[in-house]
C-alpha cells in the first residue's frame, strides 16, 4: 500500500469509529442499549439488516467463491424474499406486541423454560463461532498486507472491534453501519468498473462475461439434475436455493437475534416490515452484483497472468520449503498455459468460437496445475484454501493508488458492522436469557447497563479464541459461516415454526424433539463429510426444522399428558 | 390509541401488505426469470 492508501484507510476507520460515538448517546439501561429505546425508522433497519448480514466475508470471499465456482451462489438467496414475507407475517408481529428484547423471551411464554435456555443456547453457541470466523477474515488483508502473523492479527484486529463495540451499543451499530454499507456499494461498484477498465483494448463488459461464462462461470441458474436424476450432494442450485435457502434464511432473518435485534429497535411494526421486505427485494440483485465482480476478475485474469496461488505468504512458504523445485516446475507449465491463453485470446475477434474452445482446454489444464500447487502447500503443512485471497490479491496489484485503500477500509468497516451486531446479539442473550432469567434479581438499569457492557467483551474475547482456528475450514469462509448456521439454525427454526403454528404441540413434546432433531442433523452432517451420503448443506435447514415438527406432533400425540423427563 | 396503533401498522402507498408481500414474490420471478436469460445467453 501507497502513503495515500494509507491516509484514506485510516481517515475512513477513524471517521466511521467517531461518527459511531458519536450517535451511540442513548439511555444507560438495557432497552437504550440493546433496542436504541425503539427508535429507528424503516430505512436505518434496512440498511441495519443487510450491514449485519453483509460482514467482510461478503465482500471478500464471494469474489473468490464466483472465480472458483461460477455465479451459482447468487441461488442460495432466493429463499431471502420468501422467508422475509412469513417474517412479517408470523414472527414480527408477536415480537412487537410482546415487546421483547430477544427472540427467544417469546418461548417461555409460548413453551416453558428449558425450551427458551436451550434455544438460545444454540443461538449463542452457533453464532459465537460464526463471529469468530468473521474476525478472522478481515485480519487475513492485515497478514498479507503487513507480513503480521495471522494469530497476533486476529488478537490486534478483535482488540479493536471490542474496544468498538462495547462502548457502541445497538444505536450505534445502526447508524455505522448505515453510513458503512453506502460506502462499501459505492466503493464495489468503482471497483468493478476499475476491472472492466484494466482489460486490453477491444474487451469490454460484455467481452468478459462471455469469457467467464464459456468457462462455466456465469452459471447463475442451475438445475443439480444430471443423468442420474437429482443430485441432493450439489450444493447450490434453485431447489436448494429456494427450499434449504428459504430456511436457512428464515430462521436467521426470524430467530438469530442478530438479526432479530435489529428490527427490534424499529418505532413501530410498520417500520420493522418495511425494512424487512426492502432487503427481499433488494438483497438478490446485490449479492448478483457483488458475485459478478468474481467473474470479472476472473476474466481479467484470462487476459493477465494469475498467481500461481493467491495466498502469497504460503507462497514464500513453500518456496522456501523441500517443494520448491517442484512448485517453480508448476510455475513454469502455468506460464506456458498462459503464453497459449494469449495466443487464443488474439483470435477473440475474428474466431471467437475457436478461441473460446481453445481456452476451455486450457482452463482445464490450468486448474489442474494448480490443484498440484495446492496439494504441495498441504503437504508444506500450509492452508490449501485460496479462495479468500483472490480479490484481495486483485485489488492490491491493479487498483489505483488511493482506493486500494478505500477497499481495504470497506472490508473493515463491513466487519465491524456485523461484528458489532453479532457481539451485541450475544450479549442481549446472555443477558436477559441467562443472566437476568436465572439471577432472580432487580438491580438498577445503570447496573445492568454494566453488566451488558461486560457480557459484550467476554464475548468479544470468545471470538478471537475461534477466530485462531479458522484458517482451513471448507471452501470460503463465506461456505463455512453458512454451513456453520446450517447446523443449528433448523433445529431453532423448527421450535419457532412449531410456536408459531401448531398450538397443540407443548413445552415437553418440542423440547425433546428439538435435542433429538439437533443430534440427527449433527450426524447428518458428518455422515456427509465421510462421504456415506451425498447432502448439500442447505438441505439440513429443511431437515432440522421438519424433524422438529414431526418428532414434536408424535411425541405430543404418544404421551400428550406425559411429563417428559427434565 | 386503538386507531393510532392502527395508523402505525397500516401498510404505506398500497394500504395493504398482502400487495407487498406479491410485489416481493413478483419482483424474485422476474429476477429468477433474468437470471436465466442471462445463463442461456452467457454459457
Amino acid at each position: 500500500m501507497k502513503p495515500l492508501d494509507w491516509v484514506v484507510l485510516i481517515v475512513t476507520l477513524s471517521g466511521i469509529i467517531l461518527y459511531g460515538i458519536y450517535k451511540s448517546r442513548t439511555t444507560r439501561d438495557l432497552d437504550g442499549y440493546f433496542r436504541s429505546n425503539r427508535s429507528m425508522p424503516w430505512y436505518l433497519i434496512l440498511l441495519s439488516i443487510m450491514g449485519t448480514q453483509a460482514s467482510a466475508i461478503t465482500f471478500l470471499a464471494a469474489p473468490g467463491q464466483a472465480y472458483t465456482d461460477g455465479m451459482r451462489f447468487v441461488q442460495y438467496y432466493f429463499g431471502l424474499p420468501l422467508a422475509a414475507i412469513v417474517i412479517c407475517i408470523s414472527f414480527v408481529p408477536v415480537f412487537s406486541r410482546l415487546k421483547v428484547f430477544t427472540a427467544y423471551e417469546y418461548l417461555e411464554q409460548r413453551f416453558d423454560l428449558k425450551t427458551r435456555t436451550f434455544t438460545s443456547f444454540l443461538f449463542l453457541l452457533q453464532r459465537g463461532l460464526s463471529t469468530g470466523i468473521s474476525i478472522y477474515a478481515p485480519s487475513i488483508i492485515l497478514s498479507v498486507l503487513l507480513g503480521w502473523n495471522i494469530y497476533l492479527t486476529n488478537l490486534f484486529m478483535g482488540g479493536l472491534l471490542i474496544i468498538y463495540t462495547v462502548t457502541g451499543g445497538a444505536r450505534a451499530v445502526a447508524y455505522t453501519q448505515t453510513f458503512q454499507f453506502l460506502i462499501i456499494m459505492g466503493a464495489m461498484f468503482v471497483a468493478g468498473y476499475y476491472i472492466v477498465k484494466d482489460l486490453p483494448p477491444g474487451i469490454g463488459f460484455t467481452d468478459a462475461l462471455r469469457v467467464g461464462g464459456k468457462l462455466g462461470k456465469m452459471n447463475v441458474i442451475t438445475t443439480g439434475i444430471t443423468d442420474k436424476g437429482f443430485d441432493w450432494g450439489d450444493r447450490y442450485n434453485i431447489f436448494s436455493g429456494v427450499i434449504g435457502g428459504f430456511f436457512l434464511l428464515l430462521s436467521y432473518f426470524g430467530t438469530d437475534q442478530s438479526q432479530v435485534g435489529r428490527y427490534l429497535t424499529a418505532r413501530n411494526l410498520k417500520e420493522s416490515r418495511l425494512g424487512l421486505l426492502m432487503n427481499g427485494i433488494v438483497k438478490v440483485p446485490m449479492q448478483f452484483l457483488i458475485l459478478l465482480i468474481g467473474v470479472l476478475v476472473f476474466a481479467f485474469y484470462q487476459f493477465n497472468k494469475a498467481p500461481a496461488f493467491f495466498n502469497e505468504l504460503e507462497l514464500k512458504r513453500l518456496e522456501q520449503s523441500v517443494y520448491s523445485d517442484s512448485l517453480h516446475q508448476l510455475q513454469y507449465q502455468l506460464e506456458g498455459i498462459q503464453q497459449k491463453k494469449d495466443a487464443a485470446l488474439a483470435l477473440y475477434s475474428s474466431e471467437r468460437a475457436t478461441a473460446f474452445r481453445q481456452l476451455q482446454v486450457l482452463q482445464t489444464e490450468t486448474e489442474s496445475v494448480r490443484a498440484r500447487i495446492k496439494g504441495l502447500v498441504k503437504k508444506n503443512g500450509g492452508a490449501d484454501n485460496d479462495t479468500n485471497y483472490i480479490f484481495l490479491h486483485f485489488v492490491v496489484d491493479y487498483l489505483p493508488v488511493g482506493l486500494v485503500g478505500l477497499i481495504i477500509a470497506i472490508i473493515f468497516l463491513a466487519s465491524w458492522g456485523s461484528i458489532a451486531a453479532a457481539l451485541n446479539s450475544l450479549a442481549s442473550s446472555t443477558v436477559i436469557d441467562f443472566h437476568k432469567r436465572f439471577s432472580q434479581k432487580e438491580q438498577p438499569a445503570e447496573r445492568d447497563y454494566l453488566v451488558s457492557k461486560r457480557y459484550t467483551f467476554l464475548w468479544g474475547i470468545f471470538c478471537i479464541a475461534v477466530a485462531m482456528f479458522v484458517s482451513n475450514w471448507g471452501n470460503s469462509l463465506i461456505e463455512v459461516v453458512n454451513v456453520l448456521g446450517s447446523l443449528f439454525y433448523g433445529t431453532i427454526l423448527g421450535i419457532f415454526l412449531v410456536a408459531f403454528y401448531s398450538k397443540r404441540i407443548r413445552g415437553n413434546a418440542v423440547f425433546w424433539a428439538a435435542l433429538i432433531a439437533e443430534v440427527i442433523v449433527v450426524v447428518l452432517f458428518f455422515l456427509n463429510e465421510y462421504g456415506i451420503i451425498s447432502l448439500g448443506f442447505l438441505w439440513l435447514n429443511a431437515v432440522g426444522a421438519l424433524l422438529v415438527w414431526g418428532i414434536g406432533y408424535l411425541l405430543q400425540l404418544v404421551a400428550p399428558q406425559r411429563k417428559f423427563p427434565v | 390509541m386503538n386507531k393510532q396503533i392502527q395508523d402505525e401498522e397500516k401498510a404505506p402507498l398500497f394500504g395493504s401488505w398482502t400487495i407487498w408481500y406479491v410485489l416481493v414474490v413478483v419482483v424474485l420471478f422476474l429476477l429468477i426469470a433474468c437470471f436465466h436469460q442471462i445463463t442461456k445467453t452467457y454459457s
